[in-house]
């Protein structure tokens, strides 16, 4: 089972590498939101996992805007 | 009018148009700047029951060149054309109307000549269609549709207009089901390119991909002058933006590729795209800059998994609905059922190329083996929108490069 600590990194690092993927992308990063929320208001996770994984989601999510919205043509 | 919701993940409707991500049975109702300059007689639907020694499904460049080479072939062959809307209203109308030999991603077996191919059938049919050899061969591709189909009718197919097959009986004669008519033939061709999937046809190796252009008012001499005859300008490794100039001094330009959910056939064509596509023009040409697009359209182009146009035969005596999902094997040297298409965006001269190869198809003849080469399928939905759409991404982006011919 993984920590939540590395459970949060991944997740982070996942929502912006698969940006470009439509759907899995905006799903994985809905999970990295409430992954970070759920751990991080509960005193799970520390404060640079936690902060990393919403860096992580809400920038993963600007970039699968631009992927679907400005990198059209 | 049917929207059928689907799937909601994706992003934000409101951002783009909920037909991106939400499954809806409409076409695109919106017309090129070629057919906008004037339409041409459209002829009456098939009503009541028919038979036919060849029916074609598709009054694009595909079909019509299909039946123009099975009628010079055999004089006197019982043609029947069914088109759901009129000759020309797909990729073949909404295409630049720009020739090429070869396809996206190289000049295979059979395609070397493909433009020689076209100057021969327009020179033999004296068909009027704008036609351009320099600086780049180039015509109007709606008179070009509407040519072949006053050709055909001269050489004596029957073309019905307004007449969307709805269902396909399959068996030793197929049957072709539509609204108020019946039209049995021992042979079909499928020629509708982008709209095969929504046919049940090889939907695990045709896919639609939307694609929009826009022309400027017509320029002045001074301005047209700092433009290129032919533009294609890439704009990653892998897209760019094409482009050319109309006989009435305009600039005509195109780019973008996007899947819509479920084989979706409609675009409305929303303003963000065509302000996208200025944008790029301008960066490109910025003498451009002070004239926004007179007219914009959109339009599906038919794609494989690796970009390169198909064949393919279908038989047994499956029958059934359309969009049953009929799963097809790339060259079985049985069965009557006979599609071709997939151009990614070539599809004038190769188009008309390919009309060839179906017509000798039918007789018996292979086709080049590329064309009935095995293609990765592609997964139903909704792994079918994430896939297609993030290959186009990776396209964009440059993260992934299709394989070129040799």
């Amino acid at each position: 089972m993984l920590t939540p600590r590395v459970r949060l990194r991944i997740l982070a690092v996942l929502s912006v590498a698969l940006f470009f993927v439509p759907i899995v992308a905006p799903f994985v990063q809905a999970i990295t939101w409430v992954e970070a929320v759920r751990l991080g208001w509960g005193g799970r996770a520390d404060r640079l996992s936690v902060a990393l994984a919403a860096f992580g989601a809400g920038a993963g999510f600007l970039l699968f805007l631009a992927a679907e919205y400005l990198w059209v043509v | 009018m049917k929207s059928t919701a689907a799937l909601g993940i994706g992003g934000a409707g409101w951002l783009g148009g909920t037909h991106l991500y939400l499954k809806d049975d409409r076409w695109t109702p919106n017309r090129s700047f070629w057919v906008s300059r004037g339409r041409a007689a459209v002829n009456p639907p098939l009503k009541g029951t028919e038979t036919a020694d060849v029916a074609i499904i598709g009054g694009g460049v595909t079909g019509l060149s299909t039946a123009l080479h099975l009628l010079t072939r055999h004089p006197g062959l019982k043609v029947a054309l069914l088109e759901a809307q009129y000759a020309g209203f797909g990729a073949t109308g909404r295409s630049g109307g720009v020739l090429g030999d070869g396809t996206e991603i190289g000049e295979p077996e059979g395609t070397d000549d493909n433009v020689a191919h076209v100057m021969e059938i327009i020179d033999r049919q004296g068909i009027a269609c704008d036609l351009e050899h320099e600086p780049a061969t180039q015509l109007d591709p709606y008179k070009y549709a509407v040519g072949l189909k006053g050709a055909i009718e001269r050489l004596g197919a029957r073309v019905f207009e307004g007449s969307r097959v709805e269902a396909i009986r399959r068996g030793a004669s197929v049957e072709l089901l539509g609204d108020g008519f019946s039209l049995r033939a021992p042979q079909l061709v499928v020629a509708t390119n982008s709209y095969t999937p929504r046919l049940g046809i090889a939907p695990e190796r045709i896919a639609p991909v939307h694609t929009g252009a826009a022309v400027t008012p017509p320029l002045s001499k001074e301005i047209l002058r700092d433009i290129p005859d032919a533009i294609l300008v890439h704009t990653s490794p892998e897209m760019y933006m094409w482009g050319r100039k109309t006989p009435d001094g305009r600039v005509l330009v195109g780019a973008g590729a996007k899947y819509f959910y479920g084989d979706g056939l409609y675009h409305s064509g929303e303003p963000w795209l065509f302000r996208a596509l200025h944008r790029l023009m301008e960066r490109t040409f910025p003498a451009l800059a002070g004239y926004p697009f007179e007219h914009s359209w959109t339009g599906p182009m038919g794609a494989t998994s690796d970009q390169e146009p198909i064949i393919g035969r279908l038989g047994g005596a499956a029958g059934g609905r359309l969009g049953g999902g009929a799963r097809s094997s790339p060259g079985p040297s049985e069965g009557n059922i006979f599609y071709g298409g997939a151009y990614s965006g070539h599809g004038i001269a190769m188009g008309t190329k390919m009309g060839s190869f179906l017509a000798a198809y039918l007789e018996g003849e292979r086709p080049p083996a590329w064309l009935l080469r095995h293609t990765v399928p592609m997964p139903p939905e909704p792994f079918r929108y994430a896939g297609v759409n993030m290959v186009i991404n990776m396209m964009n982006l440059g993260l992934y490069h299709m394989p070129k011919h040799d």
